[in-house]
């Protein structure tokens, strides 16, 4: 059998910044679409050189960003058929591409679904129009409601971002927003707590007092409320922050999950490809000249120990509401985790925050919110 | 070197007044250094010095001096520290001389640290040299500075040098000033060995190196020594001066200053302040020996991983072997395990080897709040002394508690006075006198607890003053006063690190304001955790840190796990900084807490 990898492709552009986010991504770069694109190609035919001679293949492709479709329909063309020539694709791959409502027409997603694509993945975050502009969102839910009905009509699955916490936000806001969406019939659905990032404009209005987040405690009846919506409707809980109708999880971050290894392509991209994880420069004129130059652009090299592997393996593993499974484990490092992790385990279970089976470890219902502390437990500091 | 062109003085100052500088140039003026081979401030050599701007360790330095009467002298600079609380260290350097020069900054005039120390050095009969220095600074006031000299001091303002050590002007009149004004050291060649120990460090090499002042007689290389202490006998295997770096000479004649090895290995056997003579000929009485330094703040220091118990109590006796002041007894927190509870000189004292031991032992260490020694009188007709507050007997058993008093001499511009007033008020200071120091500046006189100095007096006195107060006290005697011991109970467990003694009227504003505090400090655990402050079964404050309900990152996808990671590693770090009492845990600055309300 031949091994399979996930490959993640980067797009830094955007149409406007959001507040809260602090992606590599934004509205006006020094290096235009067109001329990315060449660089990215590039990188696609070194790459897709190295997983040729090591006999891996391609099982998932995820194009990200940024907004991958504020490119053109010409452009998203060129893209998906660069990875069509050099990308060795395992049969039924799952191709996502990330879309932004006001960055999707008819002709756009003609031109994806021609190029393969096979699963979207929709930041819609709110219903409110008032708080769709005040997160910087360039679309309405109007807007939303429109792109999520056109890519629903091209694709096998649609999968919806929501976002949670938000200012000025209420529970009974958040509930409104998640049973609204239930409604769509999404296949896979997304709920996100905001997380403040330092540095954002988000964290400077918090700082001004201009805007107020919800206390910690509403923050967590939403996540708990959407949570028991979702599975009223019927979708499966499958991950922290990820909820799946049934045969819907997404292929490409279970990989990220199960800590198998993936490949990223573009700026800033990060891979974790032969024991290794790398992160692309994040410097555009760097990058694309390096290419140009027919090398790999310059990247941070970790390598990863074995122990580290498997501290790595729980901290991802246990995001999974189906846990850790002991056999899997044990295949892979020839180790029973419950004697390698006895003490923290023991700990753990004392405090509630996890339970065990005869097959698997995950966390309880109590360590959901509160899973920082179970990963921290499993992470014995640097190599 | 002819007794008489010797000549062994040393500088005082208040800090900031520019006496490393001055010491700087003198070394450069006379050769000792040439400018390029020159740290800044060469006689401040551990780093805690420089960056803190002080001298705390002294140190000791030989410059040949070629005067305007042809002859070459040999001028030995022993650098003394500024601050109050080094007292113990000036007296140590005075001792060893026969002059001082005495430094004023021309725009600040006296303070009263740089009171103190003149009186000390006046009680040891040195001559002094006053040194208006700065005398460039646009806003010097040389007139003013020579004014206070006559009215505070009684020394003639117009003997003053002036200077201005950074621009280099008046550096030869001062070495001229100490040729002619300061007398050469006195005793006899010809009399039995009687050599002063007035510092000493350890050297992994050689052992304790001591350094001496020659009073009597002379050393040479493999004469056998006693020490008048405890009359052990050791053999010179060298003796040297500083110059600056230590120098190797056959001989340390009558009135030198110097160091010796003598293969001492153990560092008690070298006291500072102890006599050595001659082990064939000694001398019958030992010089008179120093004042002696007393310990006035405790705090117990406590290893954060009790592994480090042993290296923490290695350290300690590394640097007690040339701070004698410092002192170290082992005790047991219920809460902390094993640490010590070590005596200082005062807060900067303390702060300093808290910092030491960090630095230059690799120490991660919790510092309780410091205390004062507390004498408590007891129904059984017993008196006790108490260095750690968490040891207060219960009040039943108690007749009355005492407390150290202190004589503070505050000296503040006059438009300060009343903030200052109202502080030593509130801190329960009793007045005794004002006198004012010409037109614009009082020295303000107080009898006040020591333990509200410990407090936080010094910092509110720089805070309501703008920083143009300055403290000096020195101990007065002990007083009873209404005391009580006010305990911190977390998550309903007394944490006996954090028990404090208070004045009873204070006791509950201080309660609340530390429950407050520790609010802030400790982290949030998976459960609610009370905090109570407590004066016997009396609860007198009250706080809740509320539950952590929510630690998760919801996205965690390919870009993030690196980060991820690195954030649980962190948070990690983080815990292994903390102690763990009872269930929860207890970072390092919640030890310090009381000190840091309001």
């Amino acid at each position: 059998m031949r091994m399979k990898i996930a490959v993640y492709i980067h797009i830094p552009y955007c149409k406007s910044k959001c507040i809260y986010c602090d992606f590599l991504s934004s509205p006006n770069l020094a290096v235009s679409p067109a001329e990315y694109l060449r660089a990215l190609e590039q990188e696609l035919a070194l790459r897709s050189h190295e997983l040729r001679e090591a006999g891996v293949m391609a099982d998932t492709v995820y194009i990200g960003g940024g907004t991958p479709t504020v490119l053109s329909a010409a452009e998203l063309s060129a893209l998906l058929s660069a990875c069509r020539t050099h990308l060795p694709l395992a049969s039924g791959t799952e191709w996502t591409v990330e879309v932004n409502p006001g960055t999707i027409d008819l002709p756009k997603a003609a031109v994806l679904r021609a190029g393969g694509v096979n699963r979207i993945s929709l930041g819609v975050q709110d219903t409110c129009d008032d708080r769709l502009a005040l997160l910087g969102r360039t679309h309405t839910f109007a807007q939303a409601r429109q792109a999520f009905s056109l890519c629903k009509k091209f694709f096998n699955a649609v999968s919806v971002d929501v976002m949670l916490g938000l200012p000025g936000q209420k529970v009974a806001d958040s509930a409104k927003t998640v049973r609204e969406l239930c409604a769509w019939q999404p296949d896979h659905l997304s709920l996100y707590g905001l997380k403040v990032e330092a540095g954002t404009r988000l964290d400077a209005l918090l700082e001004q007092g201009a805007a107020t987040l919800p206390a910690e405690e509403e923050a967590l009846a939403m996540m708990q409320q959407g949570r028991e919506i979702l599975v009223a409707h019927g979708f499966n809980h499958y991950e922290l922050a990820n909820f799946a109708k049934p045969g819907h999880q997404c292929r490409h971050n279970l990989s990220y999950w199960e800590n198998r290894p993936y490949l990223g392509l573009g700026l800033g991209a990060h891979s974790y490809w032969q024991s290794s994880r790398y992160c692309n420069t994040a410097d555009l004129p760097l990058y694309q000249n390096s290419l140009l130059a027919g090398m790999l652009p310059p990247a941070t090299i970790h390598v990863v120990q074995k122990r580290e592997e498997m501290e790595d393996t729980m901290m991802l593993g246990l995001r999974l509401t189906g846990g850790v499974s002991f056999k899997e484990f044990q295949r892979r490092f020839r180790l029973d985790l419950r004697t390698l992790f006895a003490a923290e385990i023991q700990g753990l279970r004392e405090k509630g925050l996890i339970e065990c089976d005869a097959e698997t470890i995950r966390l309880s219902k109590r360590g959901l919110p509160l899973a920082n502390l179970v990963f921290a437990e499993f992470i014995t500091g640097s190599p | 070197m002819q007794q008489s062109q010797i000549r062994n003085f040393s500088i005082i100052a208040h800090i900031d007044h520019g006496k490393s500088t001055l010491a700087d140039r003198l070394l450069e003026y006379t050769g000792a250094l040439a400018k390029r081979e020159m740290a800044e401030q060469v006689l401040d050599q551990m780093d805690l010095e420089r960056e803190r701007g002080i001298t705390i360790k002294l140190q000791a330095v030989r410059l040949r001096y070629l005067a305007k009467d042809g002859l070459e002298y040999s001028l030995n600079l022993i650098d003394t520290p500024g601050h109050v609380d080094f007292t113990y260290e000036v007296s140590r350097s005075l001792a060893a001389c026969e002059g001082a020069l005495l430094v004023i900054d021309a725009a600040q005039g006296i303070e009263a640290q740089t009171l103190a120390n003149v009186f000390l050095a006046l009680e040891n009969n040195l001559e002094i040299i006053p040194v208006i220095n700065k005398i460039d600074l646009p806003n010097a006031d040389v007139d003013k500075a020579k004014r206070e000299l006559e009215e505070i001091i009684g020394l003639a303002g117009e003997d003053a040098v002036l200077t201005s050590a950074k621009a280099g002007i008046g550096i030869e009149e001062v070495l001229e000033a100490v040729v002619s004004r300061v007398p050469p050291p006195s005793g006899d060649a010809a009399a039995p060995l009687r050599a002063l120990i007035f510092d000493s460090h350890y050297d992994a090499y050689r052992g304790v190196v001591a350094y001496v002042r020659v009073m009597e007689g002379q050393i040479n290389e493999r004469m056998k020594i006693k020490m008048m202490s405890n009359g052990k006998v050791f053999e010179v295997a060298e003796v040297g001066a500083f110059r600056p770096r230590m120098t190797r000479v056959e001989t340390l004649s009558v009135g030198e200053v110097g160091y010796l090895v003598a293969g001492v290995k153990n560092v008690k056997d070298t006291r500072v302040g102890d006599t050595i003579t001659a082990a064939e000929r000694p001398a019958d009485q030992p010089l008179p020996g120093y004042r002696r330094a007393n310990p006035m703040v405790f705090c117990g220091l406590y290893p954060v991983d009790s592994a480090d118990y042993e290296d923490l109590r290695d350290a300690l006796e590394k640097l007690n072997l040339n701070d004698a002041a410092l002192t170290y007894e082992p005790e047991t927190s219920a809460a902390l395990g094993f640490g010590f509870r070590c005596g200082f000189l005062g807060l900067l004292h303390m702060e300093i080897i808290q910092e030491r031991l960090e630095r230059e032992y690799q120490l991660t260490l919790i510092t309780t709040a410091p205390n004062v020694v507390y004498r408590v009188n007891l129904h059984n007709g017993a008196t006790i002394s108490i260095d750690n507050p968490a040891l207060l007997p219960s009040s039943a058993e108690i007749i009355s508690v005492e407390e150290p008093y202190v004589t503070a001499r505050v000296i503040v511009p006059n438009q300060y006075v009343g903030q200052v007033m109202e502080l030593c008020q509130e801190k329960r200071g009793v007045f005794v006198n004002m006198e004012y120091l010409e037109a614009s500046r009082a020295v303000l006189t107080y009898e006040m607890p020591l333990s509200e100095i410990v407090f936080d007096f010094f910092d509110l006195l720089k805070s309501r003053t703008r920083g143009y107060a300055s403290l000096d006290y020195q101990l007065l005697g002990y007083r009873v006063s209404k005391l009580v011991k006010v305990d911190l109970l977390i998550n309903g467990e007394a944490v006996d690190a954090l028990s404090f003694i208070s004045h009873v009227e204070r006791a509950y504003q201080r309660g609340r304001e530390l429950t407050g505090k520790l609010r802030e400090i400790i982290p949030r655990q998976m459960f609610e955790v009370p905090l109570q402050a407590t004066i016997g079964q009396k609860v007198i404050a009250r706080e809740t840190i509320k539950a952590m309900r929510k630690n998760v990152l919801d996205k965690c996808y390919g870009g993030d796990i690196t980060r991820k990671r690195k954030l649980l590693e962190k948070q990690k770090a983080g815990k292994k900084r903390m102690k763990q009492v009872g269930n929860v845990e207890i970072p390092q600055e919640a030890f310090m807490a009381v000190l840091r309300i309001n």
